[in-house]
């Protein structure tokens, strides 16, 4: 077993099979991952994907089927929550009502036998770092849900673990608020250089905040990368749908010019895509296009459209255009800007534009 | 008045005649039996005076005071170990998964339900069976039998009722199972425990059929002192001895109530 320096949490086939009413759940299956140190890592996935389950088995809650975890290079078989050097921020919170805010934040340190005059000062510390001091006497009870969010923050970084876990720590804020804590979070990981790892189903917050992304699926990670990796170079269909909106088109590729490869859209008309070098000319592919790196022109060059429907979000309208014989529409997505030029009409035939380095050629 | 607006029930005429009568049916007998503990009148069922007699009667009558303090010693050790072994049991039943654990469920609320007279001759039996003397011993050890559903049903709804991630939370903030259970579970369930055990408290105190089955000789609790009592004549001390322990149960079953609900 070989663990890799400078990796903060490394899993080596790590699988976890739950034993359901309806037969076995391969909640994990076979997760190869390599989590550095000091970098703010998350886990990205729907619902049912499996990143909690890996959040819980890195905590010590849930035990592998199998496979391996090394937390700092050491194996964690069998080694009880107590006696890992992380920590978890809930979901739910999960703060003890029956304690005050100070009492919580104590908590881990007074079951490390941390001296009383230490535990003071470094409650005072936390809470000052949430920004809630002056409210070490409260109850938790007595706390918004942002307050309490961030008294589950000061409880976990009280104890300087090595990994921070985060469990969809946002999720039951507010809009505003989430927006707060997110640059709170990342302001919080930059000032303790602790490794974090967050688990969230919201793309738009992975985006923003991570160092790298690992985007999973039923059990699987597909791709692992930073957030411009992710978005720009998404490898499967999957993770093209999953992050932000995307165009699949199905194609052939038609034949290569020199760093060029040329594709026949099965709606019909041509593209053309950097070469990956992946395909056979001939096989059948999937091309991924962004909303907002396609162009619309009255005239010119480009693939004939239709716009079909535009829907206006205020900072930009998207214009659902039918594309050829393809059932399913083109989004692009225009920002109104002043000098952009005027919109188009429903109705109107307009001409695609594509460069050719806005086209993804999928892996699957 | 119960009436309140918007209850659909008081349009059908008779429905508060009736309402009043069932109330009637079940408390009546009771008043009853406190006003006339407060009769001058020996002979319980005609009204002469008001007085205070007969309580200190019932407190001066010296069987009555040992039958009441059996009962007590009685409740408080069945209760003790009742409310132990519920706890044990609800811990069990819910933090751990296994096989017929429906099953389990189902035979620790069986006491409930089975026959106290079955469970009486069933317990005698046992008793005589294993050769061991009636007395003081074998009333706690058959009120502990039926008292641990009584203890283990609200000890189990509160630990149901609680975050299974707060001790997942201790247990990541470096306590052990222990200390977890010392520092998180055991507070939060207090309430629970303090209601289960009131009530398996009132109910060991109330519970004459068993008592009279396996009490032996200076046994006696005081159900079963007053059962001999009303074979002598109904005496007013008879009504002030029972309103004495009624007020004991109505004691005990609202701080149970109330505890139950409790929230921290």
């Amino acid at each position: 077993m070989q663990a890799t320096s400078g990796a903060a949490i490394e899993t080596q086939r790590l699988t976890k099979i739950f034993d359901g009413p309806g037969g076995e759940v391969r909640a994990l299956d076979g997760v190869d991952l390599i989590i550095r140190e000091n970098e703010f890592f998350t886990l990205l996935g729907p619902s049912g994907c499996g990143k909690t389950t890996l959040l819980r088995l890195v905590a010590g809650f849930e035990q592998p089927t199998s496979g391996e975890l090394l937390l700092e290079g050491q194996p964690m078989a069998h080694r009880p929550p107590h006696r890992r050097p992380v920590n978890t921020v809930f979901q739910s919170y999960a703060l003890f009502p029956h304690m005050s805010v100070a009492e919580n934040v104590a908590f881990g340190l007074e079951m490390q036998r941390t001296p009383r005059q230490d535990i003071k000062a470094r409650v005072e510390r936390m809470l000052s770092l949430v920004k809630l001091s002056g409210m070490g006497e409260r109850r938790p009870a007595q706390l918004s849900g942002g307050q309490q969010q961030r008294v589950a923050l000061a409880r976990a970084l009280a104890n300087q673990p090595k990994v921070l876990l985060l469990d969809e720590p946002l999720s039951a804020l507010d809009l505003k608020l989430r927006k707060d804590m997110q640059i709170e979070l990342k302001r919080l990981q930059n000032e303790t250089g602790i490794t974090f790892v967050f688990v969230t189903h919201d793309q738009e917050e992975a985006l923003t905040m991570s160092d790298r992304i690992a985007v999973m699926n039923e059990g699987q990670v597909l791709q692992v990368g930073s957030p411009t990796e992710i978005y720009e170079h998404p490898t499967s269909r999957f993770v093209a749908d999953f992050i932000g909106e995307t165009n699949l088109l199905s194609a052939r590729l038609s034949r290569r010019d020199g760093s060029r490869a040329i594709f026949d859209l099965d709606g019909g008309g041509e593209l053309q895509g950097q070469d990956d070098g992946g395909h056979q000319e001939g096989a059948a592919v999937t091309l991924a296009v962004r909303p907002e790196r396609a162009e619309l022109q009255r005239d010119g060059p480009g693939l004939p459209a239709r716009v079909e429907q535009l829907v206006y979000f205020g900072t930009d309208t998207h214009y659902r255009l039918r594309l050829g014989n393809d059932p399913t529409p083109f989004v692009v997505r225009r920002q109104n800007r002043s000098g952009a030029g005027g919109g188009f009409a429903e109705g109107e035939e307009v001409r695609l534009h594509i460069a050719p380095d806005a086209v993804r050629v999928l892996q699957d | 008045m119960l009436k309140r607006r918007g209850n659909p029930l008081w349009r059908f005429p008779g429905v508060a005649p009736t309402a009043a009568f069932v109330f009637a049916y079940l408390y009546l007998p009771i008043f009853i039996l406190i006003a006339f503990s407060f009769n001058e009148n020996r002979l319980a069922t005609i009204w002469t005076g008001f007085t205070f007699d007969w309580y200190s009667v019932a407190l001066n009558n010296s069987d009555m005071i040992r039958a009441a303090r059996n009962s007590l010693i009685v409740a408080s050790s069945a209760t003790f170990i009742a409310t132990l072994a519920a706890i044990m049991a609800a811990l069990c039943m819910t933090r751990e998964r296994f096989r017929r654990q429906q099953a389990v469920n189902a035979v620790i609320a069986l006491p409930l339900i089975v026959p106290e007279i079955v469970t009486a001759v069933a317990t005698l039996l046992f008793f005589v069976i294993i050769g061991i003397r009636l007395g003081l011993l074998t009333v706690i050890i058959a009120h502990t039998v039926f008292c641990i559903p009584f203890a283990y049903l609200p000890i189990r709804a509160r630990l149901q009722g609680m975050d299974p991630r707060l001790e997942e939370a201790a247990s990541d903030l470096y306590a052990d199972p222990w200390r977890t259970f010392r520092r998180i579970t055991l507070p939060l369930l207090w309430p629970g425990i303090l209601s289960g055990a009131m009530l398996a408290f009132i109910i060991s105190l109330d519970t004459f059929v068993i008592t009279y089955f396996v009490a032996g000789a200076g046994a006696t609790t005081l159900p079963v002192y007053i059962f001999g009592m009303i074979r002598i004549g109904i005496t007013p001390e008879v009504n002030a001895v029972s309103a004495l322990m009624l007020l004991i149960s109505i004691t005990f079953v609202t701080l149970s109530f109330l505890v139950g609900r409790m929230r921290r």
